[in-house]
């Protein structure tokens, strides 16, 4: 059972507080000045101490507080609601900050994080003659390194590896902030909206071929055809590229704002609108005209993959694969639930299909605390 | 990929300027590039939803507008939610401070660290 110290010299504050608490499984040692708490903390040990605002020092009692138990994570609670107040104790020290009226959920929320306060990951860029240069020098050395030693081990690896593949379902990526997966037929593509690239994978292994970075977007989904690469940017910018080394622009549309997913079927540009929540299916022209339009059918469509003439879509919050009527998009025909996600470990966040396989790329929660991970599903039916 | 982290989460007010009625709110920012944040609060936001951003890093403050890219509960029952930055002004602005801010900070001063 986890204990906490609880500060304040109002009794019926401590009742009241401790009764909800209680509910929790929470077991509180009331005490109304800093001398109580100092007693408390030395015979009891409790976990983390909570101080509750009743005058107008409140401010300095945190402080205090903080400065005589800086090991032990300090919750205080404000008599309301005020954002500024919140922020200024943060920076005291505080590791978290609620008002009243206090709700259990949010109790257990701030107790479950007390003493694991997350790190702030910061992320810059390369200018872009040091990533030409990055890139060669990994490339020439990658390839020296792989002429080398390679064909030696070439079929004993593979023997090996193949071995090694069929058991396998998941994948750590060497990156973390993942926002969607398509396959070519024989590489996969991840986006990676932090560090603003586009990974090529290699189907076999998943070693990363080639990374192309986008300077100016924040690619959250791409789709990719025999002879292009769509991209949507954060800001719904949808660009369709060529095929190339570095993937260059042929055309950029802003007539689709809010734009989350795509998906291309062969004719049609299929997109989500996160905001309205609507599919639309769209001619490939220069305005990407609407032909129809449908209400998504899930909770929240993450990604958008089309398998011969069927549309599928991962429903990001609800952990599950939806596979659409065709001809009423706005229906589901199956629903297949990822069980690999019940942990609540990594988040979904983009879709693929490899011919045999769906595949999602998932960030950890909470995010950029571990690398991404790619999860090979089984096939679900009917496909 | 390398990262460089500051050891405690930076507190941050948010206001949904899309939601009139909502009052002001605060969280936490666990990840900061120049094109958008990922902010972890007790309150959670709906994806798609306008934000105004503001918080304080060693002395220099900010106050950005963003869109809500993705939200996510976790199992601790926070939200962590990542905001896009939508002004490029605020963009560069934030590209600049990064740029001095890591430039001026070695691995090991202010608490920071860089990790694999």
């Amino acid at each position: 059972m986890i204990s906490i110290a609880l500060l304040s010299s109002s009794e019926e504050k401590r009742r009241e507080i401790s009764l909800l608490l209680g509910e929790i499984g929470v077991l509180v040692y009331g005490v109304d000045n800093l001398a109580g708490l100092k007693e408390i903390i030395g015979s009891q040990n409790p976990r983390l101490i909570m101080v509750l605002e009743e005058n107008s020092s409140f401010e300095e009692i945190v402080r205090e507080t903080i400065s005589l138990f800086p090991q032990k994570p300090v919750i205080s609670i404000l008599s309301s609601r005020d954002a500024q107040r919140a922020v200024k104790l943060m920076l005291l020290g505080s590791e978290e900050v609620l008002s009243f009226p206090l709700g259990k959920e949010q109790l257990r929320a701030a107790l479950n994080r007390a003493g694991k306060l997350p790190v702030v990951s910061l992320s810059l860029v390369p200018p872009a003659s040091l990533r030409g240069l990055y890139f060669y020098a990994f490339f020439f050395t990658a390839l020296l390194a792989l002429g080398l030693t390679g064909w030696i081990i070439h079929k004993h690896a593979e023997t090996l590896r193949e071995a090694q593949l069929s058991q396998r379902n998941s994948w750590v990526l060497p990156y973390f902030y993942p926002s969607a997966l398509a396959f070519d037929g024989e590489n996969a593509w991840v986006a990676d909206w932090f560090s603003q690239s586009l990974y090529e994978h290699s189907t076999g292994s998943w070693a990363v071929k080639r990374v192309i970075h986008f300077p100016n977007e924040m690619p959250v989904s791409i789709a990719v055809t025999p002879n292009a690469i769509w991209t949507v940017d954060a800001s719904g910018k949808i660009v369709r590229r060529l095929k190339n080394l570095s993937l260059t622009p042929v055309e950029s549309y802003n007539q689709v704002p809010e734009t989350t997913a795509i998906a291309f079927d062969g004719l049609y540009l299929w997109t989500y609108n996160s905001a309205t929540k609507r599919l639309s299916k769209r001619l490939t022209d220069s305005r990407l005209s609407e032909v129809a339009s449908y209400p998504y059918p899930g909770t929240q469509a993450t990604a958008l993959v089309f398998i011969h003439n069927s549309l599928w879509s991962l429903d990001g919050p609800d952990r599950e694969i939806l596979l659409h009527d065709i001809n009423h998009p706005d229906q589901i025909i199956s629903k297949t639930p990822l069980p690999e996600y019940s942990n609540g470990k990594y988040a979904p966040t983009g879709l693929g299909f490899d011919g045999k396989n769906f595949w999602t790329v998932a960030q950890s929660l909470p995010a950029g605390s571990a690398k991404a991970i790619l999860f090979r599903h089984q096939k679900p039916n009917p496909l | 990929m390398r990262k460089t982290v500051l050891p405690r989460a930076v507190p941050a007010r948010f206001l949904v300027v899309s939601d009139p009625s909502r009052e002001e709110d605060w969280g936490r920012l666990t990840g900061l590039s120049s094109q958008g944040a990922a902010l972890t609060s007790l309150a959670p936001l709906k994806v798609g939803s306008r934000v105004l951003l503001s918080w304080e890093i060693h002395g220099q403050k900010f106050e950005i507008e963003g869109r809500v890219l993705t939200a996510q509960q976790e199992i601790s029952g926070y939200f962590t939610s990542f905001i896009f930055f939508t002004r490029n002004s605020d963009r560069r602005k934030i590209s600049s401070f990064l740029i001095d801010f890591l430039s001026l900070n070695i691995e090991g001063a202010s608490g920071i660290r860089t990790r694999e």
